[in-house]
């Protein structure tokens, strides 16, 4: 229910959402039809699997909303030294593939590992439902924060400001009225990191841990490529369940306004920082230190910046594509259940196992022979997969346009384009921004879709590093590894240099009213 | 501290190590082996596309790089991505009609068997296939190198004795035993099992050894296991043990072999030309040298298949071992094995 | 007691607020006002402990906060009433109300003495702007906050509303006996319900005082012109007494020892007399000037000689008009009629200050 629905109009915007939701949902469909193959049937499920793939897709929304939404809370309102900086370092494990994660842990930690190595102390060992869980927390908390922190600062500070001036702690005031606004991009960080754990397969591999995930796989390296489709299907009802449960999650309009500082003394800034920095170190300097470790006793070779370019480069159009495709399926989805109905129909891609995923686009891209194995369709492969990131992003932010101003555009005499490109657009900049980011940092560790469509010969950070990874030669992963963790920082940096901008406008405003006075 | 020195084995030598400069070529004097040195083959030109299967990716990347550095007019291009991916990848683009792939090098022969049973496979000349040991000739693929099952065993609790030669005597022996059912190289070995023993007498074997066994993700998991002592034996592909014990001589870990059942059986990488005729046998031949055999022997501690070559020490010879007779692309008819697993609930 | 002394308040490099000083004792009410990016609300909010202060005190009763002990807004028992409510959306009025209350009696009463009680079980999103503020207010003062700080409460009402409004809410400030700051931009709330007013000027307070010195005696060109309608009128001191191109008038003690000065004339100060009318229903009221509609009549040329100002701008204010007029000597000044003294745009007059009270008196820049 948008406020802006009966006057913002968006030209042939049901039937391109039709459009882009069947293009999305096409692997899907491949799925069902080789899953359909007459060999298959597949006897009842072990219920340990079912129990396992569950007890960690729990675990992990829980953790991950247990971490990113302080970290949205901080970035949103407490003004840090580095400002951006910390932002953009705590969302870069996005871009780590949760493999290499996984895998650093679990060489890090336990009797053996490289921790005992050079310090001598013995660490528990990473590995089960525990490390499971862990890594996949780490990996996957910057989905909840970035999509929390666009929520959150979309919210008026004057409610808060009333709560506290009314006897309410700072912490009780952001629990009890700050978070409850904020539940959309909480649960849509939520859905994002429960889909992503359902069809995650490396880290609970290298964990030791049996979920639905590891059948899969079985079938698949088995050439049971029908029943690893079956089984993939039968993972999406999980995925439909999550998604209808997400569905149930509305929020109430909020009215713009100006967003709330927080003004915490140094020594609580240090103790925050204090806190943040376990976080960075385990998700980002551990693995760095870990392979500059290998690096440095095995030396390196064989890296080419290209590498680094290509990554950027894909990922940064298949941001740009996918944010444009998402537009209108965000429109048509604050329109009405039609529209709820397409957009949600384009998250099932995401919550299917990678290698699963990529054959099924291997089918799809077959269909367009000029296009296969060329830049273009690993864009398209990568806007199939990711769209929902960029979807949930834009249609937040743009429901809580206030149609006034589109109205205000409208009679100033300002066509449909006019008024989306220079109210609406500029307006749900923010959710734009944060959807492009998200899709970005998919595109950067992205690997079966880029293994199977991209070009032949076309090497990426994520594709070097996994074949590095698989051949034991684990120096040469700090060099792409860093890259991978750098570049994902610069896409942020420019991405987040927008929302910057309508920051500044603000207070450039401000000044000006300032200097006219004089 | 085990993993790590696997790490360093791994990645010793580089691309010089595979053809040697001349004088090495020169200082060999094995000139009564029926192996092909690359000088006698023909230099390489022209466009290859090769889909190269995920597994010992970074030795046969070397083998790559070697070849390519030695063939300056040939434009090979690879495609790299897990084996089966790649498989299913080139079923999809032949039902598409289109073929990118002129060479699929697989580490698995399921994946091979796979591709082959599609009918996309071109026949290899006889003259090719005819540089392999005997019972690795096929006519649509051209196995590179061979891996042993073997029943590592922990040197700190068992003498050589203790250990079983006979697989089927394994749930007996009252040992704790080490697998990873969801292997793919385990699940070729019962297959193997399945085919030389029949469908019972494999069930009954799962699951009699699965009351006394412990899941590992993957084999070199296992073989740290045995030498951490954890278990007494284990089920694995013979390099994780050797690769370990370069690392570290002291590993408290030794190979052990059964005899003529499916615990020793010798399966393969392989590659097979999927077109461009001539050229990708031509470089099928490259691989059959005694340069890229000596070097995957010595490097990566594969067994080389082409015959009349001399063994680097400390590698099993195919002749002691005594392995069974079977076919391997039978191998990748899985199916009924996964079912059997599952049926016994070891999967 | 609230006090506030030498308060600076700092945005990132700025410093918003300057040295602010001030004290409120029992049931007062200080009326805030200065244009828009004068730093009013940072005042607010550092008063309600929102954002840190850079330098100075702020102290109620049990405690004083500085910038290096700060007292958290929940440690203050201070209310407050904001631009847009702030009502909280999922709660009902009744909720609202007793948000932190124990015993909602208060809530009740407030509620009731706000003349809210029938909406007790609403949501805020179904009551209009003037019942929301009423809300909010009620839920400001059940809470029994030891002072009370609104920002801009009324910017969001209808005018009709305003009016009826401010009083309800002084009435209630005054029976709950709370001192209170309130922001506003506008000099007609500010001057009628404040006991006090400060002006505010870039951080800066210009004049604190009651609202009778604001207006009549302002210490700056600034409140001058931002309380009422000001013209400066150049003249010549001489001990009390002012003497301009418009006249003599007495001034207030001023520090100036004589010599050039600008003289702060407000519209009232100003008499006109009509010298010619162009409409023949409307003559008379001002000077008996020759009537002949078109045409200047000879002995009208005469009397324009001595019109000193010509009118440039007609306002109509209900009840009065407000006009601009172009000096002979350049300069304009503003002045006011009945509704029943009609000039016309481009009309010769002759004003004259006829102020009986002292006026301010400024150095001429």
């Amino acid at each position: 229910m948008t406020r802006g629905r009966q006057v913002f109009r968006f030209p042939l915007a049901y039937p391109l959402a039709l459009g882009i939701a069947l293009v999305a949902v096409l692997p899907v469909m491949v799925l069902i039809i080789l899953a359909v193959d007459p060999a298959t049937s597949l006897d009842s499920l072990n219920a340990d699997l079912i129990i396992n793939t569950l007890l960690l897709m729990v675990i992990t929304v829980i953790g991950a909303l247990g971490i990113g939404v302080p970290l949205a809370l901080l970035t949103a309102y407490v003004q840090l030294p580095l400002g951006r900086l910390w932002l953009i370092m705590l969302a870069a494990p996005l871009a780590m593939p949760s493999y290499i994660g996984a895998f650093t842990l679990y060489a890090a930690f336990g009797s053996g590992g490289e921790i005992e190595n050079i310090t001598g102390i013995v660490t528990p060992s990473a590995s089960g439902l525990f490390g499971a869980a862990v890594v996949m927390i780490l990996y996957t908390y910057p989905f909840v924060l970035l999509t929390t922190r666009a929520s959150l600062l979309s919210l008026d500070a004057s409610l808060i400001h009333a709560a506290r001036t009314l006897g309410l702690p700072l912490l009780q005031c952001l629990w009890r009225v700050a978070l409850p606004r904020a539940i959309t991009g909480m649960a849509a960080g939520g859905l994002l990191v429960a889909l992503y754990t359902l069809s995650d397969f490396g880290t609970p591999a290298i964990m030791g841990l049996d979920t639905f995930t590891r059948v899969i796989y079985v079938e698949y390296n088995a050439f049971g490529l029908s029943q690893a489709a079956f089984l993939s299907l039968q993972l999406l009802t999980i995925v439909g369940l999550l998604l209808f449960l997400d569905s149930r999650i509305t929020a109430t309009p909020e009215r713009p306004g100006r967003s709330l500082m927080l003004w915490p003394s140094p020594g609580q800034i240090l103790c925050l920082i204090l806190t943040v920095l376990p976080v960075i170190g385990l998700t980002l300097l551990l693995p760095l230190a870990i392979f500059t470790l290998w690096l440095l006793r095995e030396g390196t070779g064989g890296f080419d910046v290209r590498y680094a370019w290509n990554s950027t480069y894909a990922s940064l159009l298949a941001a740009f594509a996918a944010v444009l495709a998402a537009l209108p399926v965000a429109h048509v989805a604050s329109r009405g259940a039609f529209g709820r109905l397409l957009e949600r129909v384009t998250y099932f891609g995401f919550g299917v196992p990678g290698i699963v995923m990529g054959t099924a686009l291997v089918y799809v891209g077959l269909q367009l022979p000029a296009l296969y194995q060329t830049l273009g369709l690993l864009v398209l492969a990568y806007v199939m997969r990711f769209l929902p990131l960029a979807v949930g992003s834009v249609r937040s932010t743009a429901e809580k346009l206030d149609s006034s101003l589109v109205k205000a555009a409208w009679v100033l005499g300002a066509g449909p384009g006019e008024v989306f490109r220079r109210i609406t657009l500029p307006l749900s900049m923010r959710g734009i921004v944060a959807g492009a980011a998200l899709v970005f940092l998919e595109g950067m560790r992205e690997l079966p879709a880029t293994l199977l469509l991209a070009p032949t010969g076309f090497e990426t950070l994520s594709t070097y590093l996994w074949r590095v990874y698989e051949a034991g030669y684990f120096g040469r992963a700090a060099i792409p590894g860093l890259l991978l963790v750098l570049m994902s920082g610069l896409g942020l940096a420019l991405m987040f240099s927008g929302e910057g901008r309508a920051e500044f406008a603000t207070v450039v405003q401000k000044t000006d009213t300032k200097l006219a006075k004089k | 501290m085990k993993r790590r020195h696997f790490v360093k084995t791994a990645a010793v030598s580089g691309v010089a190590a595979v053809f040697p400069g001349m004088a090495g070529l020169a200082a060999e004097t094995v000139a009564s082996s029926a192996a092909v040195s690359v000088e006698q083959l023909p230099p390489l030109s022209g466009e290859l596309t090769l889909y190269l299967g995920r597994g010992e990716g970074g030795l046969y990347e070397n083998v790559l790089q070697a070849i390519e550095n030695r063939n300056p007019d040939l434009n090979l291009s690879i495609r790299r991505g897990p084996t089966a991916a790649l498989a299913n990848a080139i079923v999809a683009e032949a039902e598409a009609g289109i073929r990118r792939a002129d060479l699929f090098w697989a580490v698995d022969s399921g994946a091979i068997g796979l591709v082959a049973d599609a009918g996309l496979v071109q026949t290899l000349p006889n003259d090719l296939t005819a540089q392999l040991q005997p019972t690795f000739r096929y006519s649509h693929w051209a196995p590179i190198t061979g891996r042993i099952r073997t029943l590592p065993f922990n040197t700190a609790e068992l003498t050589p004795g203790r250990v079983p030669d006979a697989i089927m005597e394994v749930p007996d022996s009252g040992l704790r035993v080490g697998w990873a059912p969801a292997y793919a190289a385990f699940q070729s070995f019962v297959t193997a099992m399945r085919l030389l023993e029949g469908r019972q007498a494999t069930a009954d074997w799962l699951q009699r050894t699965g009351s006394n066994a412990r899941d590992y993700a993957g084999e070199l998991g296992v073989v740290m296991a045995v030498e951490r002592g954890e278990v007494d034996i284990g089920f694995a592909n013979h390099y994780y043990t050797l690769r370990l014990k370069a690392g570290n001589p002291d590993a408290k870990v030794a190979l052990s072999f059964t005899r003529n059942d499916a615990g020793c059986l010798v399966n393969a990488s392989g590659i097979m030309a999927l077109g461009n005729g001539e050229l990708a046998v031509n470089f099928i031949r490259y691989l059959l040298t005694r340069e890229v055999q000596n070097y995957l022997s010595t490097e990566a501690y594969e067994i080389p298949l082409v015959d009349g070559l001399a063994l680097p020490s400390g590698l099993p010879d195919l002749k002691t071992v005594a392995p069974p007779d079977i076919d391997l692309t039978r191998l990748a008819d899985l199916r009924p094995t996964l079912d059997l697993m599952r049926d016994v609930g070891v999967l | 007691m609230l006090k506030v002394s030498s308060l600076s308040v700092d945005y990132g490099p700025s410093r918003i607020i300057h040295q602010l000083d001030l004290a409120l004792v029992e049931d007062e009410i200080l009326m805030l006002l200065g244009p828009t990016g004068c730093g009013k609300t940072t005042i607010l909010q550092a008063l309600a402990g929102l954002i840190p202060i850079a330098e100075g005190t702020i102290s109620m009763g049990q405690w004083q906060a500085s910038p290096k002990c700060p007292v958290p807004p929940e440690r203050r028992q201070v209310g407050m009433v904001f631009q847009d409510f702030a009502l909280f959306p999922h709660l009902t009025v009744e909720q609202n109300a007793a948000f932190r209350l124990k015993n909602p009696a208060k809530a009740h009463h407030w509620l009731e003495i706000m003349g809210m009680s029938d909406f007790r079980k609403v949501k805020p999103g179904t009551l209009s702007g003037g019942q929301r503020q009423r809300v909010a207010l009620a839920r400001t003062l059940a809470h029994e906050p030891t002072y009370v700080l609104l920002d801009e409460p009324l910017s969001n009402l209808d005018a009709a509303l305003k009016d009826s409004l401010r009083w309800e809410i002084r009435k209630a400030l005054k029976a709950a006996a709370v001192p209170a700051i309130w922001v506003t931009h506008d000099q007609d709330e500010a001057l009628s319900i404040g006991d006090k007013v400060g002006i505010l000027n870039e951080g800066k307070l210009e004049q604190l005082a009651v609202p009778e010195a604001c207006f009549c005696q302002p210490n700056s060109r600034f409140v001058a012109q931002f309380l009422g309608e000001a013209s400066f009128l150049p003249g010549n001191l001489d001990r009390s007494c002012v003497s301009t191109y418009l006249g003599d008038a007495p001034v207030l003690p001023t520090e100036l020892d004589g010599g050039e000065v600008d003289v702060l004339v407000r519209p009232d100060d100003l008499a006109v007399e009509k010298m010619i009318t162009m409409d023949p229903d409307c003559e008379g009221q001002v000077a008996n000037s020759e009537v002949n509609t078109g045409k200047f009549h000879p002995a009208a040329r005469m009397i324009l000689a001595d019109s000193n100002a010509e009118v440039t701008e007609a306002r109509y204010e209900g009840g009065t008009w407000l006009y601009t007029a172009t000096l002979n000597i350049g300069g304009t000044v503003r002045f006011r009629t009945c509704h029943e003294t009609r000039l016309v745009v481009g009309e010769l007059v002759r004003l004259s200050l006829c102020s009986k009270e002292p006026l301010a008196t400024f150095d001429r820049h």
